[in-house]
């Protein structure tokens, strides 16, 4: 018995002698666009029991220059169900001699913080590693045990823009098959990945992944990144048991285990609930008045203890305090919705303005960040989000539309698609008349009108004090030089969902005058000069994430010392990213009148098609840039 | 006519007591919740309708002194973006001596008008959070319960501390408004003390000093009553807004109990320095040179002229120890470990290099620095200050010099370094004002010669040279990433010019200016109109709008360093063309000569030669200088887009 385990033993320090962290045996391929390289990069898991999971991670990375520091966070994150068992760091100069070794106890314990919550109760232990050199390499280790295998780590293949990979491995070894994990095989057709299946292990291995660089308009990093996903049929979070093979098992699970009794509320609380509906048949009717109290009443406090990641506070807590996380707040407002006999389901939602879906095969409790209410009524869903106090009902806006998420009803999870703004719907209305003054100043007045994702990008406005709406034309319109806004109103129409403003403006020396010609830039009040960024070889796919159709109408009104040239001729330029028009004409003589519309159309479009998006934009910016010259008599 | 005078000279005093609030604990009015905005500053999202503090000293059994600070806040919610003010976080300290401060007596409710009734609702125990931050820092947090848009939330609660020699600041002005602020400091006579203002208002406190009955003492007190202090706001170009916030600090100079206990603190900028000099953290790190004298003479070997010795140390230091990012002006790990880990603070850095200039026979001195983020040092203290600098004497001269950064030079010191003065430090603890902000000018001159070609497109030479702390930023910017990560960014901040046989001179050589230069290709230069050529002889490098929108300023504006940028641009004249008009040459100065622009324009058959230049004579530009700053940029705006007319030959 001795033996074997001395020559385990020499074979192991073998091993350490044999690593080579030097930076020079680098590959040059893994070299370019790389900011850092990650030598090794590693997680073995292994589930011992349906509340038993430790996960082992070795990460060593090679930072080549001071971007790169991103890639050596040296931090692990625990909390009450999760412990963290042993962790290290060793740092080793460019040519991989040991630098340093940095011990558990040498880390700094902190309250982890997430920018955003009043309270959490997860830590981390971190240490900030100081380079003296670049490059330099670390080796972080680390290995944790949780009793959460409803939580099993993802695993990315690349972890970012500007990170190649020399080798990467992802296990997991299981103890039954009961308790054999169910793994999602992400965008991983553009790299070679072995995948090796033994008796109660999965191992997944690649070698030479060259770093990926970040373009402009390309799809979301977890769209496009090879990465895993691992999931068990059968899972205990946070003490609680479930097994769930699909999204509706896994809905059920919710609706039982974390919704259950949660949408109680006292008497008093439902008496003044069906008195602020009295007299309203319709259930949407109601709906909506329910939805005002919740916003006139309540605000978004995010507090995060334990199950609270996932479970709502209950109705009756919130009702109290008046204030909740999504969760809270969107349980909250079902609990008075039940309490005037209307149906609604809870949505678990990955909002941002990124639209990422839910998977729709590979039902896991990793997905979404947020939580939102739907309202069936005639068979469609009106969805809310309870955490704004200024959303009209039943629209979204850009952080929660379009997109695949979890409904969960009472009878299972479903996933459904929630509303998408699209790209006539997302229309931006100007029509104004510009005055030019005999000394080149003008005088304007707009009325601009929104509707969809624009009315979401603009409706706040009304709300905003008077310095920072100032401030926001003069940056709008910041092709006019020196503008003056002397006066602007609002109008926000919640019902139809249409922003208006009226904004009356002037500025000096808006004609420029050089020499004797006198030019005047026809489009002042929308002039779009954004044009993607040129690559040489362009590399990823890119997407027009939302559409939208912008139109205007501009009189402009010359004096009658002016005399106008030539007007341009029309233009109408059609693709399949979007159409662009212009057409100025003569109205009188001192008068003419300049019509633009531009139309963009969401979609995906292949990298191919990148330099005629361009070229489309590269019009648009010089045609929306167009001048006519003024003669003075 | 005086009988109507009367009437009104009544009704406005009769209407004052109604309107007057009263400020005791839960006295909250109808008139307070019905407040649609702030009188004053109707953007105010919030308003303290009473901010109040009450700081004073107490004696308690078996805890011995403690400093006592009740806070009571009254804070109206006007609308929903106020909503953040209803929340409030005390942040405790404990060393590791095991004594910490602690919180006590957290009472608050909040209050709503519903119909013509006032709702309270109070702050429940459970709904307090309390965590240990990191090592030395406690957190509560709570947030006050059924807040609505018009809502009234008031609480207050006690903080205990054993640290009694260091008073918290007293903060007069927030990002909202304050409509009444008190604010009362009680201090022992055993206490020696000192105390400073800050900000543009006007304190005007009440002193008294009496017989405290309760302590059987002498207390001196100060008393701030103040009404309507409006919200502080950000603005572009500011060192540190903390420097203009209305308050007042104060710190305890000595401790002095008859027949027992005297401890000084600091009470002069000689006492503080003293105490920093007289700290082995400090005086012992400028002294010690044993272990770095083997390496040190190698690399010195041989030189005699100090110029030449202090360059050559400061690059020593600067290879041998990286900045942990940690600021200080005592050594953190110590000087000796600093050296041998190669990791250390400002001030293991910076004594340290001091030490070796020493130990070379060069003049030198530690400069004690707040940096930018800390603030400008308001009066003696050990915490006015945060960072350290070494100054080296160059003959008559003392210039400056920081080893934290590695494209630090001589008189070139990192951003963080250029807040206002410094105090340089010699032998004994003796100390001078030294002025940290630079005085030379920062140039940054570009040369480009332009090709039109017939699409719309220019192709041009493109050469670039910054120096001082243009120079230090570029360094800084460029060998953060990779150089393809850097010219994309280019590319970009340029407008999508698209760059060829990119050269970068000098990227190392610390004493010479960096000096890039490429050839680029941009598309959609200039405009044709009726077979005439429109363009601004500076292409895309003209300034199109100006970065100050706002219409008045309260605070200065800082640059940080006087700086000049320069242009020498060639056009060359297409084919078949001539020039028709070009822009009139200008020239203009901001008052007091803070700043000029120049613009000369001129042109042969060939070509177009411009000459521009903006250059800003001082770091700070002062804010009564505002109006004509932003009219100077207006103007340089106009004139800079303005375009040179070509038409056919």
């Amino acid at each position: 018995m001795r033996f074997p385990n001395l020559l385990f033993f020499l074979l192991s320090l073998q091993l350490s002698f044999s690593q080579n962290y030097s930076y020079q045996t680098i590959p040059a391929e893994l070299l370019k666009n790389a900011d850092a390289v990650a030598r090794i990069d590693e997680m073995n898991i292994q589930i011992d029991a349906i509340d038993k999971m430790t996960y082992a991670v070795k990460s060593v990375i090679t930072v080549l220059n001071n971007s790169g520091n991103r890639f050596a966070r040296t931090r692990a994150f625990y909390d009450k169900e999760k412990k963290i068992k042993r962790l290290e760091v060793v740092a080793y100069d460019a040519f991989g001699n040991e630098l340093e070794r940095i011990k558990k106890k040498d880390f700094n314990d902190i309250a982890a913080v997430d920018g955003f919550s009043l309270y959490l109760d997860d830590r981390l232990l971190y240490y900030r590693y100081v380079p003296v050199q670049y490059p330099y390499t670390l080796e972080f280790t680390y290995e944790v045990q949780t009793s959460d295998t409803g939580a099993i780590p993802p695993w990315y293949f690349l972890s970012g823009y500007g990170i190649s990979v020399e080798d990467s491995q992802f296990s997991i070894t299981y103890p039954s098959l009961e308790l054999k994990p169910i793994v999602l095989e992400k965008n991983l057709s553009n790299i070679s990945v072995q995948k090796k299946e033994e008796e109660s292990k999965i191992v997944y291995t690649a070698k030479s992944l060259p770093a990926l660089e970040e373009e402009s308009l390309s799809p979301p990093f977890q769209s496009i990144s090879p990465r895993l996903a691992s999931r068990l049929r059968k899972f205990n979070y946070k003490g609680f048991e479930a097994e769930v093979n699909t999204w509706k098992d896994m809905g059920s699970w919710i609706d039982d285990k974390l919704l259950t009794g949660r949408t109680e509320l006292d008497q008093e609380t439902v008496t003044m609930a069906k008195t602020l509906v009295e007299g309203v048949d319709d259930d949407l009717e109601k709906a909506k008045i329910i939805y005002k109290y919740v916003q006139d009443n309540t605000r978004y406090i995010s507090v995060q203890i334990g199950i609270g990641g996932l479970q709502p506070i209950a109705a009756i807590e919130v009702d109290r305090v008046k204030y909740g996380d999504c969760k809270g707040l969107s349980n909250y407002t079902m609990a008075l919705l039940k309490a005037v006999g209307v149906e609604s389901y809870y949505a678990v939602v990955q909002a941002g303005n990124n639209k990422i879906d839910f998977e729709e095969d590979f039902a896991d409790l990793s997905q979404g960040n947020h939580a939102i209410v739907a309202i069936p009524y005639n068979d469609e869903y009106h969805w809310i989000d309870c955490t704004s106090q200024v959303h009209p009902f039943g629209f979204i806006g850009d952080f929660t539309d379009d997109r695949k998420v979890l409904l969960v009803k009472p009878d299972g999870g479903e996933i459904v698609t929630t509303t998408a703004y699209l790209d006539e719907e997302n229309r931006q209305k100007t029509k104004s008349s510009l005055t030019v003054m005999e000394d080149f100043s003008i005088d304007g007045e707009v009325t601009i009108e929104t509707r969809g994702v624009q009315y979401d990008n603009r409706f706040n406005l009304a709300s905003d004090s008077h310095d920072n709406i100032v401030k926001y034309y003069r940056n709008f319109w910041d092709n006019i030089n020196g503008l003056e806004i002397k006066e602007y109103s609002f109008n926000n129409d919640k019902e139809d969902v249409v922003f208006t403003e009226n904004v009356k403006v002037s500025a000096i020396d808006y004609i420029s005058k050089n020499g004797n010609t006198l030019l005047l830039t026809l489009n002042a009040f929308n002039s779009n000069n954004y044009v993607p960024p040129r690559y040489r070889n362009r590399k990823l796919p890119f997407r027009i994430q939302r559409g939208y159709l912008d139109e205007d109408e501009c009189v402009i009104k010359i004096p009658d010392s002016f005399q106008v040239s030539d007007l341009p001729d029309k233009i109408l330029k059609e693709t399949k990213f979007g159409i662009y028009e212009v057409e100025v004409n003569r109205k009188d003589a001192n008068r003419i009148v300049y019509k633009r519309k531009l139309l963009i159309r969401q979609g995906n479009y292949n990298k191919e098609d990148y330099g005629d998006y361009r070229t489309f934009r590269r019009t648009i910016a010089k045609y929306d840039n167009q001048k006519i010259i003024l003669l003075n008599q | 006519m005086t009988k109507n005078i009367t009437i009104i000279v009544i009704a406005m005093f009769t209407m004052f007591p109604l309107q007057a609030q009263n400020f005791k604990f839960g006295k909250i009015t109808k008139e307070e919740l019905k407040e649609q905005f702030y009188t004053k500053d109707s953007s105010a999202p919030a308003a303290y309708l009473l901010k109040k503090r009450n700081s004073y000293y107490r004696y308690a059994k078996g805890s011995g002194l403690q400093l006592i600070t009740e806070i009571h806040k009254r804070i109206k919610i006007y609308n929903t973006e106020g909503f953040d003010y209803a929340s409030e976080t005390i942040n405790l300290y404990e060393n590791s001596g095991g004594s910490d401060e602690s919180a006590t007596k957290i009472k608050g409710y909040a209050y709503t008008l519903e119909g013509d009734e006032i709702v309270k609702t109070k702050l429940e125990k459970e709904d307090i959070f309390k965590s240990k931050y990191s090592k030395n820092r406690n957190q509560i947090k709570f947030t006050m319960p059924n807040v609505k848009a018009g809502s009234v939330v008031e609480y207050e609660y006690s903080i205990i501390s054993p640290f009694v020699q260091s008073i918290d600041e007293f903060v007069f002005q927030h990002s909202i408004p304050i409509k009444r602020l008190e604010a009362k400091m009680k201090i022992l006579e055993y206490f020696k003390f000192n105390q400073r203002q800050k900000g543009f208002l006007a304190l005007n406190p009440e002193t008294k000093k009496y017989m405290d009955t309760s302590l059987g003492l002498m207390v001196s007190e100060m008393l701030y009553n103040l009404n309507d202090i409006p919200a502080l706001k950000e603005e572009k170009f500011v060192s540190n807004i903390k420097n203009f916030r209305a308050g007042v600090k104060f710190e305890i100079v000595s401790l002095e109990i008859p027949g027992s206990t005297h401890k000084v603190y600091s009470k002069t900028w000689d006492d503080v320095v003293k105490t920093i000099y007289q700290s082995s953290s400090f005086g012992d790190a400028i002294t010690r040179n044993g272990y770095f004298k083997d390496e040190l003479d190698l690399e010195i070997e041989g030189l005699i002229n100090p110029e030449e010795k202090i360059e050559k140390i400061l690059e020593f230091v600067k290879k041998k120890v990286k900045w942990n990012s940690y600021r200080g002006f005592g050594t953190y790990e110590g000087t000796k470990k600093a050296f041998k880990e190669g990791t250390g603070n400002s001030a293991d850095i910076n004594l340290m290099l001091v030490s070796m200039l020493k130990y070379a026979k060069v003049t030198a001195h530690p400069v004690l620095v707040s940096t930018r983020d800390h603030g400008v040092p308001m009066f003696p203290t050990l915490e006015g200050y945060n960072y350290v600098l070494a100054a080296a004497k160059v003959g008559n001269e003392y210039c400056l010099l920081d080893a934290t950064n590695t494209f630090s030079t001589i008189d070139v010191l990192p951003t963080r370094a250029l807040n206002w003065y410094g105090r340089m430090v010699s032998e004994g603890g003796n100390s001078e004002i030294v002025d940290l902000m630079p005085k030379k000018k920062s140039t940054d001159i570009v040369m480009m010669s332009v090709d039109l070609n017939e699409d719309g497109s220019i192709i041009a030479k493109y050469r670039q040279q910054y120096n001082k702390n243009n120079a230090y930023l570029f360094r800084n910017i460029f060998n953060k990433g990779s150089q393809e990560s850097f010219l994309e960014e280019l590319e970009k901040e340029q407008g999508q010019i698209e760059i060829s046989e990119y050269q970068l001179k000098n990227n190392y050589d610390l004493d010479k200016p960096i000096v890039q230069s490429f050839q680029f290709f941009k598309e959609d230069a200039f405009e044709s109109i009726g077979g005439k050529l429109y363009f601004s002889p500076m292409f895309h490098l003209c300034s199109t709008e100006s970065p100050f929108k706002s219409d008045k300023r309260e605070f200065p504006v800082d640059y940080g360093y006087p700086w000049e940028d320069k242009y020498l641009i060639t056009i060359n004249l297409p084919d078949g063309y001539k020039v028709e008009s070009l822009p009139e040459p200008v020239a203009m100065a901001l008052p007091e000569n803070l700043g000029t622009f120049r613009y000369n324009i001129s042109s042969n058959p060939k070509t177009i030669n411009l000459r521009a230049s903006i250059s800003m004579n001082s770091a700070v530009i002062p804010s009564h200088h505002y109006i004509s700053l932003k009219e100077f940029y207006r103007q340089i705006v106009e004139k800079e887009t303005e375009k040179v007319v070509l038409s056919k030959i």
